[in-house]
């Protein structure tokens, strides 16, 4: 009930006052009431719909530009992630099957059909497909799991939903607030970790990348003109810093809310313009961020929805009294609870364990996934590979290309653990080519925020006596940025 | 209203203080890029593609007559001609082979006059069954250059031979119907990509000034992508494969472009030089080409600047190939240290023109598009 909510959020601002004598106990309390707290699930079903229909588009659109073909058919080898290297592709048949099943269930998400189902095997397949090659890796693939997990936790079809339809007794209009706080909590992460990610000075005072990926776009109407200027590579640097740290307040704030909702649009769509291949993100953004309005924004929305498609003669909100949702076993909800308290505490402490690694973060890349660094340095590479014969001491150069996508290459030369991965897959080659022993050794040149190309990875290391895990890499060269320089400081 | 406004306001001045900032002092050289992209491509299309590809298709024609005066009456000195012929138009070819883009993307230009080494085996079932589809998958490596080499050569140099095949030989009629067949076929292909780019035909050259953007599928991106590949089969095709850089180095001499007539080192010269005037702008005169517009952007290359560093290695790796003594066959075999100078000059270009040249363009290596974040 909205009411509640508010009785309660009045109380907490009172409690507020009292801060400094809060102590463990009260604190417990505030989080008991919070817990029982609970708020219409108009949210929560706009949220499903919304979502559902954006991964339906988002699949049909990958199918339609015959990417399941080219990154998932095609390559001779993918690059799984560290632990999931028993994931693999299922093959042509497979993974358009794997596809079509992911389609279907978006939409069934979206309608709210057979909707526990059909969520679990959205969230299952689409991070099945995310786990088998890392070179797609996408930092919105991995929201769109964590969202679509959290999906399955909450019981986002018990309103305005099909299932209901079929089955009325399903009809729930109050869930506990948590429910849809959660989600706001996940995009709140999302953003304020995409933001302080970009408090770095080539960020910052270099204004990279974006002085090198603006004066590209120079060719757009209007704006074209502008994005020239070095100038306005700053202003874009530091308000895209000022937005994505300060945006989930504003879209928390009720008095803020309606403002933080045009720039989010504003924001969004001029990445879409401005920016090298971005993707669905700006979209899923945009729409996700509906979730931050209130529960009658969305009971509205709603109703309006209902009225242009009418459900045959049932009215599906036509009801008197409150339904109050709650769970068959009072300790679901303890153990869900705890759970969610456990992934948000990953989600915040993940992004920072780059600080256990030496060196350079957007070098090393040693830490960096995972993290919402999304769009944050311009980065491009060439590795060569070469495979010695340990019987006869002699050496070939590998061609690339006979295994790797230029997707796959371009990706590789600038990330230590894909070149590992692909030194491993080229000895096992080369062994059954008949090469005895078969050492291999790397040499890639990577230039990072217009750094100009420079020696990544220590080629005298044979790297088939390297092993994956997630100590530091000590075959990565230091990115020596002093001592190189950028001529220009 | 009061969070709202004190956010709003912080927010506010912390704008106006860092674009103060920003205005009082610059940080880093020039203020704003001055460039004109459809300008370059105009250039680039009208004073290098265009003319390399009538060049190309003016010694086709060049190449067709030597031809049909051999069929017509083959003979040692019209056998010579024809050789001449032959390679003017593999050396033009040279010059037009990065521009796999628009109208020779339509018709895999570069695969279906130049796949090498040459099958062939296939080519000699070819002149026995006498019936062939030239464009079917299987004769990929028993047409274009590559096949016309073989024809029209003996690695002995011994002309006689050449000839013996098409007079005395029971089949020369059906060597010469190859080689006709060939030279059409040839021909053809340059002629309607030599076609479509003309303004007065196809004009394609409008649509490459008009895609002036930078995401795959511009202009730019297909340059820049397609300038690597061709670099990238320099690399590989023309130097590495024949010199054994694959294979151990165990020299591999029968990969060698123009194997048969063994002038493989000017073809590739003739062919680094074309990358280097597509860089550089240059057709007759020096215009603009992706080297201004590198100096537009300014971006460094340690102590120097990206865009000299560019053109101080294809000069290097040009200087080093011309180091190396035709026949490169023979060459990688008596003397494989100066075939892996070059190499590694020509490597150290691949370095410039694939990370930091797109790099600072901002055009992706990619021949697909792709998603993003």
């Amino acid at each position: 009930m909205t009411e509640t909510k508010q009785t309660f959020t009045a109380k907490a601002q009172r409690r507020e006052g009292e801060i400094a004598k809060i102590n463990f106990a009260s604190l417990r309390l505030c989080g008991k009431k919070y817990f029982r707290s609970t708020t219409h699930i108009a949210p929560l079903a706009v949220f499903r719909v919304v979502f559902g229909a954006i991964m339906f588009a988002s699949v049909i659109r990958f199918w339609l530009n015959g990417w399941i073909e080219t990154q998932y058919i095609l390559p001779k080898l993918f690059f799984p992630f560290y632990g999931f290297e028993w994931i693999k592709p299922l093959g042509e048949t497979g993974m358009y099957l794997v596809f079509a099943a992911m389609a279907i269930a978006a939409l069934f998400v979206m309608l709210g059909l057979l909707y526990r189902f059909s969520a679990i095997a959205f969230f299952l397949l689409f991070t099945y497909v995310e786990l088998i090659d890392k070179s797609n890796y996408l930092n919105h693939y991995y929201f769109v799991s964590i969202v679509s997990l959290l999906l399955i936790l909450v019981p986002a079809n018990r309103y305005f939903s099909l299932d209901v339809l079929r089955k009325p007794s399903l009809l729930v209009t109050q869930i506990p607030s948590w429910m849809v706080d959660i989600f706001k909590l996940q995009l709140g992460i999302v953003y304020f970790f995409a933001g302080i990610a970009k408090l770095n000075y080539d960020w910052l005072f270099r204004a990279m990348p974006l002085a090198i990926w603006l004066p590209a776009k120079s060719n757009l109407p209007l704006v074209g003109e502008l994005l020239n200027y070095k100038f306005t590579a700053y202003v874009f640097s530091w308000f895209g810093a000022l937005y994505d740290i300060l945006i989930p307040f504003f879209l928390f704030n009720k008095r803020t809310r309606n403002v933080a909702y045009i720039f989010v649009i504003i924001f969004h769509a001029a990445t879409a313009v401005i920016l090298p291949v971005i993707g669905m993100f700006p979209y899923i953004m945009i729409l996700a961020t509906l979730i931050f309005f209130s529960a009658e924004f969305h009971r509205k929305l709603i109703q309006r929805l209902v009225e242009l498609i009418s459900f045959g003669k049932r009215n599906l909100l036509n009801h008197r009294e409150d339904i109050i949702f709650s769970f068959s076993r009072p300790l679901v909800g303890k153990v869900l609870i705890s759970l969610l308290c456990l992934h948000f505490t990953f989600q915040i402490l993940i992004p920072f364990r780059y600080l256990l690694y030496p060196g350079n973060l957007f070098w090393t890349e040693q830490g960096y996934r995972f993290s919402w660094r999304v769009m944050l340095m311009e980065k491009g590479g060439t590795a060569f590979f070469y495979v010695k014969d340990s019987a006869t001491g002699k050496e070939s150069e590998v061609d690339n290309t006979a295994y790797l996508t230029y997707q796959q290459q371009k990706m590789l030369s600038t990330q230590p653990d894909m070149i590992l991965q692909f030194a491993h897959f080229i000895a096992t080659e080369y062994e059954k080519k008949g090469y005895v022993n078969p050492q291999v050794r790397a040499e890639s040149y990577v230039t990072l925020n217009g750094s100009g190309s420079r020696p990544f990875i220590n080629s005298s290391v044979d790297l088939t006596n390297v092993k994956e895990c997630f100590a530091s890499k000590k075959w990565v060269l230091p990115f020596e940025e002093t001592k190189l320089g950028y001529a220009e400081r | 209203m009061n969070i709202k406004q004190t956010l709003l306001n912080a927010m506010q001045s912390c704008l106006v203080a860092g674009l103060l900032f920003f205005s009082s002092c610059n940080p880093e050289g020039n203020t704003n890029v001055n460039f004109d992209r459809a300008a370059m491509l105009e250039n680039i299309g009208s004073n290098i593609i265009i003319p390399n590809y009538t060049n190309l298709s003016d010694n086709m024609n060049l190449l067709q007559q030597a031809a049909t005066d051999f069929t017509d009456a083959p003979d040692n000195s019209k056998l010579t001609s024809l050789q001449i012929a032959f390679k003017n138009a593999y050396l033009s070819w040279q010059k037009c082979s990065a521009f796999e883009f628009g109208p020779a993307m339509q018709v895999s230009l570069r695969m279906s006059v130049n796949t090498f080494p040459t099958d062939t085996t296939q080519i000699q079932t070819n002149i026995n069954s006498g019936s062939y589809n030239l464009e079917a998958a299987n004769n990929i490596d028993a047409r274009g250059f590559p096949a016309l080499d073989y024809l029209l050569h003996k690695r002995n140099e011994n002309n006689s031979e050449v000839l013996e095949r098409f007079t005395t030989n029971p089949e020369a009629q059906a060597w010469k119907d190859y080689l006709t067949a060939l030279v059409n076929d040839t021909k053809n292909l340059v002629d309607a990509v030599k076609n479509n780019w003309q303004p007065s035909s196809g004009n394609y050259l409008a649509t490459f000034i008009s895609n002036d953007g930078t995401d795959v599928g511009s202009s730019l991106g297909e340059l820049v992508n397609q300038l690597n590949l061709d670099y990238e089969q320099l690399k590989n095709a023309r130097i590495g494969i024949p010199a054994g850089k694959q294979t151990l180095g165990i020299a591999l001499p029968e990969k060698c472009e123009a194997y048969y007539a063994g002038y493989s080192v000017e073809l590739a010269l003739e062919h680094i030089n074309g990358i280097k005037n597509l860089y550089l702008g240059a057709g007759d005169a020096d215009g603009v080409g992706l080297d201004e517009y590198l100096i537009a952007l300014d971006p460094k290359h340690g102590s120097g600047q990206l865009s000299d560093a560019i053109k101080t290695q294809l000069d290097l790796a040009i200087t080093a190939l011309q180091n190396v003594p035709d026949p490169l066959s023979e060459t990688v075999v008596n003397n494989p240290t100066v075939v892996n100078t070059a190499y590694t000059e020509i490597q150290k270009g691949v370095v410039l023109l694939k990370t930091d040249m797109p790099s600072a363009l901002s055009v992706l290596i990619t021949y697909q598009d792709g998603d993003g974040d």
